[in-house]
C-alpha cells in the first residue's frame, strides 16, 4: 500500500536499456520484497513473495544524473513508475529450521522502501500484516495455474512449489547478493511458469 | 507396393472427383450426382470404357485411393439410414477398410487406401465427425427453413462459404463437367507428374471441402493439403505386418479403419516460438526475420513438412503419429534447434489422443479443462479427507495424481536447454540487457553521438549485426519528418475462440428449433481446416492492405515495395510491420481507413468478425529517431482492435463501432480543435455529460461549419457515448 503520507511511486526490476530507458516490471518478485524486508529488520532469513493487484497505473518519470567525475550531466534517464499499486506479499514464517513468528508478530504499519531509485524517493510503500495462514495438508491445497511472481528455482520449494509441480518454466534471471558490493544472477521461476502451486500464489489458466 | 510406386502416389489427389461439376451436365448424366468416387446413377462402380474414356491402370494407387477411399452406403447400413435409390455398390472400397476381408487387392494397395482413409478423415474440417443423422436432420432442418421441395433442398447451398466471410460468393471454378475434361484428369492420374495442388489450385480454393451444407466450410485446397501431409507420416510411422493382414501403431496392430480409430495414438504439439529478446534498437528486429526465415526453412523441409498441420508466423502446430515421448523429444529437438541456436524458447504444448477423437487442435484448451479437473480433484481429496473415509481418500488421491501425471505429460521437456549457454543455473554480472538469458559482453557504439554502451550476450549480437542496416529511416532522422510504424497482428488466442464460436452461431442458425441437435453438431466441431483456411486468409489479407498501403502512400517505385521511397520494410517478406515515411495531412486516418475497408471487405476480409476480430491494427507515429522499443512495447500489445499512439500527445484505442460513429462525424480539425478542448475540460472536470450536451448549444453568430459540426456531435452523443476524449485524440491525427 502506499504510505499515509503521499503517493507511492515504485520501479522494479528490468536493467537499463540503451543507456536511457528503465522500464519497470509488474509484479514483486522474490528478491525485492525478501530484501527490503531483511533490510527492516537486519535479518537474513526472511523469505517473502508478492505481486501488485488490481489495475496498474505507470507513467514515466525523467531524471538527470550528474556524473561526478567529469563534472558534466549524464544522459537522461526515463524510468518507468507504478503510481500507488497495492499488492499482496507472503512472508514464510515458520518451516522446518524457519521461527519468523515473534518476528512479524506486530501488527503496526511496517514502512519500507522496494525497488531502484530509492535514493530519489521512490519505493515507499506501507505494508500491513493481515493475517496468517497454516498450511495443513499442502498437496491437497495446491493448484495448477500460472505463478504471478518470481521466485528463484532454488528458493521456490520453501513455496510449495518442488521440481516435479515446475510443469512448464518460463525462466529468467534474478539478481542475488553474495557480499555487499558483489552479486551473480540465478535462473528463477518468472511470472506466466506453469507450476502446481499454492492457491494464493497461481491463477487459472485461460 | 514398391518403392517406386509409393513415390507415385499422390494422396492429395484422393479427391480428384470432387472437381467434377455433375449438377445437369454431360458428366452428371452418366456419374451419380453427389458422390465423387465414380459411380454410376444406379451406385455402382462407373464402367469407363463404356462411355469412351480411358482410366488409370487398376495397379495406380492414386486411381485406387482416389475410387476407394470412401466406403460405400448400403442399406444395411444402420447408421446413415440409406434410402434404395441412394444405395451404392464397391465392395473394394469395404475390402480396403476392412484388411481382416479376403480380396484380390495386394495387401501392400490396400494398406495405402487404409491410411488414405485414416488421413481423410483426420484431415477433414468437420464432415467426417458429423453422423448420418445429422445429416438428415441438416437436410429437414433447410427444408423448413427454405421451404423448397426435397431435391431443391438438398442441394442448398453447395458453394464454399468461409465463417468469417459469409458474404463472399466464392467459386465453384470447376471446369470439367464433359467427358473430355474429364479424360484430361484422368491423364493426369496416368502421367507421372505430382502437382496436383499446384495444378488445380483454382478449382481446390473455390471448392468445399465437402458440399453439404454446415460443412461447407473449408476449401477443398487445405483439406487436399492436410491429407497429403498426414498420409505420408503415417505411411512413415505405420508399420505393415502383411502376414497378418494387419497394421501396427504405437504397439497397437488393428486391422480395420474403427479399430484404428479407437486405439491408435496420436500426439499433437503446439509450439510458440517465443523471443526473450526485448527489441532496443530496431536492428534487434532481425531477430524476427531470422525467425521467419527459420519457419519458412523447417516448412519447406521434406523430412519435417509433413509434421506440420499449420502455422503462422510465431506458431506451429505439430502432428506425431504413435505416443513414444523419447522420439517425440528427439524429433522436436532436431526440428527446432534452428531456433534454439537464435536463441528462441519454443514453448511446447502437446496432448495424445486416439485417432478418432482429435476433436480440437488446440491443447491450451484441454490443458484449461484438465487444469480446471484437477483443482475438482484437489478439493474432493481434501473433502474426503476431512471426512476421514480411507477408501475414498484413497480413490480421490488416486484420481489427483492421475490427473496431475496427465497434465505433466502435456509439457515435453524444455527442449534447448541442455546444451545451450541459456538457462544456466548462474550468470556473473554483467546480464545481457536484449534477453537477460545470458551473459553480457560489452559493445560501444562509437558511430553514435552519445557512445552508448550496450551489455549483448553472442546470440543477441548476432542477430543485432545480422541483415542490412535501416539506411532509409536513417536518412529520414536528418529531415524534418515524422514516421508510422504499422502492423497488422492476428491475435491466434483470440482466432481460435472466434471461429469456435462463428461455427456455433452457423449450427445454431441451421437448426433454430433444435437446440439439442446443434448441440450435438457443436460438440462434434473440430477446428483443424478452419483454423489453417483462416491463418491463410489473414496472409492474403495483411499482402492486400500492405500492397494497398504502399500504392497510397508508399511514392514511386520502380519496381518491389521496398523500393517505395516512403517505405523501409523490415523484411521483405514480413509485411505484418512496416515504416511508412508519412509526406501529407490525412495519412494516417486513411491507412485506418484502408484496414477497416478491407478488413469488411466481402472480398477479401473477415466481415462477420466485426466486433471481436482476431485480425488488429497498431500505428504508432513519431519522428524517425523515437527509441524502436517504445514503438514496439505499444507495437506487440494484443488488446483492441484499432490502437494508435503519437507519443506524448495521442493514445487511441477503438472498436469498430467507435471508429464508425467517428467517421459519422465528419470531424474539420480546423473548426473541432478548441471546441472539443472545452469540451474536454467539461468532461474531466464535472464527469458531467449534460453539460458537455449543454457546451453543444447553437450560439448565435457562430460561424456555419461550426454550428453543423455541434449538431453531428449532438447526433453522435445521443447515439453512443464516445468519450470525447477519444474524438479529439481522433481529431489530432486527422493533420497526420
Amino acid at each position: 500500500m502506499p504510505p499515509l503520507d503521499g503517493p507511492s511511486l515504485i520501479c522494479i526490476g528490468e536493467r537499463v536499456k540503451k543507456g536511457t530507458y528503465r522500464p519497470c516490471i509488474e509484479t514483486v518478485p522474490f528478491s525485492t520484497i525478501s530484501g527490503a524486508l531483511r533490510q527492516y529488520y537486519s535479518r537474513t532469513d526472511i523469505t517473502a513473495v508478492g505481486f501488485f493487484v488490481g489495475e496498474l497505473e505507470k507513467i514515466r518519470v525523467e531524471n538527470s544524473a550528474h556524473n561526478r567525475a567529469t563534472e558534466a550531466a549524464d544522459l537522461p534517464l526515463t524510468t518507468e513508475v507504478l503510481v500507488n499499486p497495492r499488492g499482496k506479499v507472503y512472508v514464510l514464517i515458520k518451516k522446518d529450521d524457519f521461527h519468523l513468528e515473534n518476528v512479524l508478530d506486530s501488527q503496526k504499519d511496517i514502512l519500507l522502501c522496494l525497488g531502484a531509485l530509492k535514493s530519489k524517493g521512490f519505493g515507499r510503500c506501507r505494508l500491513q500484516k493481515v493475517s496468517e495462514k497454516v498450511v495443513t495438508d499442502p498437496e491437497s491445497e495446491k493448484r495448477v495455474g500460472e505463478l504471478k511472481t518470481r521466485i528463484p528455482e532454488g528458493k521456490s520449494e520453501l513455496f510449495g512449489i518442488g521440481t516435479k509441480d515446475i510443469l512448464k518454466p518460463v525462466y529468467g534471471y534474478m539478481f542475488q547478493s553474495t557480499s555487499l558490493t558483489d552479486g551473480v544472477y540465478v535462473r528463477s521461476l518468472f511470472e506466466g511458469s506453469i507450476v502446481r502451486g499454492y492457491e494464493f500464489l497461481v491463477k487459472g489458466i485461460m | 507396393m514398391t518403392l517406386i510406386d509409393r513415390q507415385h502416389f499422390e494422396p492429395e489427389a484422393h479427391d480428384i472427383g470432387k472437381l467434377l461439376d455433375l449438377q445437369e451436365t454431360e458428366l452428371g448424366r452418366i456419374i451419380k450426382v453427389n458422390n465423387h468416387v465414380f459411380l454410376a446413377p444406379d451406385g455402382k462402380p462407373l464402367d469407363f470404357r463404356a462411355h469412351a474414356l480411358n482410366p488409370p491402370a487398376e495397379t495406380n494407387v492414386t486411381w485406387l485411393a482416389a475410387l476407394l477411399h470412401h466406403r460405400p452406403r448400403t442399406q444395411s447400413d444402420v447408421r446413415e439410414k440409406v434410402s434404395e435409390e441412394e444405395e451404392e455398390y464397391r465392395s473394394k472400397a469395404e475390402e480396403c477398410a476392412d484388411l481382416n476381408l479376403a480380396s484380390d487387392i495386394p495387401f501392400e494397395q490396400r494398406s495405402t487406401v487404409f491410411l488414405m482413409i485414416l488421413a481423410d478423415h483426420l484431415g477433414s474440417a468437420t464432415s467426417r465427425t458429423i453422423s448420418g443423422r445429422v445429416k438428415r436432420q441438416v437436410q429437414l432442418a433447410l427444408r423448413q427453413k427454405t421451404g423448397r421441395t426435397e431435391s431443391k433442398a438438398l442441394n442448398y447451398p453447395r458453394q464454399l462459404q468461409k465463417l468469417w466471410n459469409k458474404s463472399k460468393q466464392i467459386g465453384p471454378k470447376v471446369s470439367f463437367c464433359n467427358k473430355k475434361e474429364l479424360q484430361s484428369l484422368l491423364d493426369y492420374v496416368t502421367g507421372d507428374r505430382r502437382e496436383f495442388l499446384t495444378r488445380y489450385e483454382d478449382s481446390l480454393k473455390s471448392l468445399p471441402e465437402d458440399k453439404f451444407p454446415l460443412m461447407n466450410l473449408t476449401s477443398l485446397y487445405i483439406h487436399c493439403e492436410l491429407v497429403g501431409k498426414i498420409y505420408r507420416l503415417m505411411d512413415k510411422y505405420v508399420e505393415r505386418v502383411p502376414e497378418h493382414r494387419q497394421l501396427g501403431l504405437g504397439g497397437v496392430k488393428i486391422g480395420t479403419v474403427a479399430d484404428a480409430e479407437r486405439n491408435w495414438p496420436v500426439t499433437i504439439v503446439r509450439c510458440e516460438i517465443v523471443s526473450p529478446h526485448q527489441p532496443v534498437r530496431i536492428r534487434d528486429f532481425n531477430g524476427t526475420r531470422l525467425r521467419n526465415e527459420a519457419i519458412k526453412s523447417i516448412c519447406s523441409d521434406p523430412q519435417i513438412r509433413d509434421h506440420i498441420l499449420l502455422n503462422t508466423s510465431d506458431t506451429l502446430w505439430f502432428l506425431f503419429p504413435g505416443n513414444d515421448h523419447q522420439k517425440l523429444r528427439m524429433d522436436l529437438t532436431r526440428f527446432l534447434k534452428s531456433f534454439c541456436d537464435l536463441g528462441f524458447i519454443p514453448q511446447l504444448l502437446s496432448f495424445n489422443c486416439k485417432l478418432g477423437e482429435v476433436e480440437n487442435v488446440d491443447p491450451a484448451l484441454l490443458l484449461a479443462h484438465k487444469a480446471e479437473e484437477l483443482n475438482d480433484a484437489a478439493i474432493q481429496w481434501q473433502k474426503v479427507r476431512n471426512q476421514g473415509d480411507g477408501r475414498s481418500i484413497g480413490q480421490a488421491r488416486g484420481r489427483y495424481h492421475a490427473i496431475s501425471s496427465e497434465i505433466s505429460r502435456m509439457f515435453p521437456a524444455h527442449i534447448g536447454s541442455d546444451s545451450s549457454v541459456r538457462h544456466q543455473s548462474e550468470i556473473e554480472p554483467p546480464i545481457c540487457e536484449i534477453c537477460q538469458m545470458a551473459p553480457g559482453e560489452e559493445q560501444t557504439y562509437r558511430e553514435e553521438e552519445t557512445q552508448v554502451v550496450d551489455y549483448l550476450c553472442r546470440s543477441c549480437l548476432f542477430i543485432r549485426n545480422s541483415g542490412e542496416r535501416f539506411r532509409k529511416l536513417a536518412a529520414w532522422g536528418q529531415d524534418n519528418v515524422k514516421v508510422a510504424w504499422i502492423r497488422v497482428l492476428l491475435d491466434k488466442r483470440q482466432m481460435e475462440d472466434r471461429v469456435a464460436e462463428l461455427y456455433s452461431l452457423h449450427a445454431d442458425e441451421i437448426f433454430k428449433h433444435r437446440t439439442e441437435m446443434a448441440d450435438e453438431v457443436k460438440r462434434q466441431f473440430r477446428n483443424l481446416g478452419l483454423l489453417a483456411d483462416f491463418v491463410k486468409d489473414y496472409f492474403d489479407f495483411v499482402r492486400n492492405f500492405a500492397s494497398e498501403v504502399f500504392s497510397l502512400y508508399g511514392g514511386t517505385s520502380d519496381d518491389s515495395a521496398s523500393h517505395r521511397a516512403n517505405v523501409e520494410l523490415l523484411d521483405e517478406e514480413f509485411l505484418e510491420l512496416f515504416v511508412l515515411r508519412i509526406q501529407q495531412p490525412g495519412v494516417v486516418a486513411g491507412i485506418l481507413r484502408t484496414f477497416v475497408n478491407l478488413h469488411q471487405s466481402a472480398e477479401s476480409g473477415f466481415p462477420d468478425c466485426v466486433g471481436n476480430s482476431p485480425v488488429k491494427l497498431r500505428i504508432s507515429i513519431s519522428r524517425p529517431k523515437y527509441p524502436f522499443f517504445e514503438h514496439w512495447n505499444f507495437l506487440k500489445n494484443n488488446e483492441g482492435f484499432l490502437k494508435l499512439q503519437v507519443p506524448g500527445s495521442v493514445y487511441l484505442r477503438l472498436d469498430q463501432a467507435e471508429y464508425d460513429t467517428l467517421l459519422t462525424c465528419e470531424i474539420e480539425r480546423s473548426v473541432a480543435g478548441s471546441l472539443l478542448h472545452r469540451l474536454l475540460a467539461i468532461e474531466s472536470r464535472t464527469h458531467s455529460r449534460l453539460l458537455v450536451r449543454a457546451e453543444l448549444a447553437p450560439q448565435p453568430g457562430e460561424p456555419q461549419m461550426l454550428k453543423e459540426f455541434k449538431h453531428r456531435l449532438l447526433r453522435m452523443d445521443s447515439t453512443s457515448a464516445l468519450p470525447i476524449e477519444k474524438v479529439l485524440s481522433y481529431a489530432k491525427i486527422l493533420d497526420l
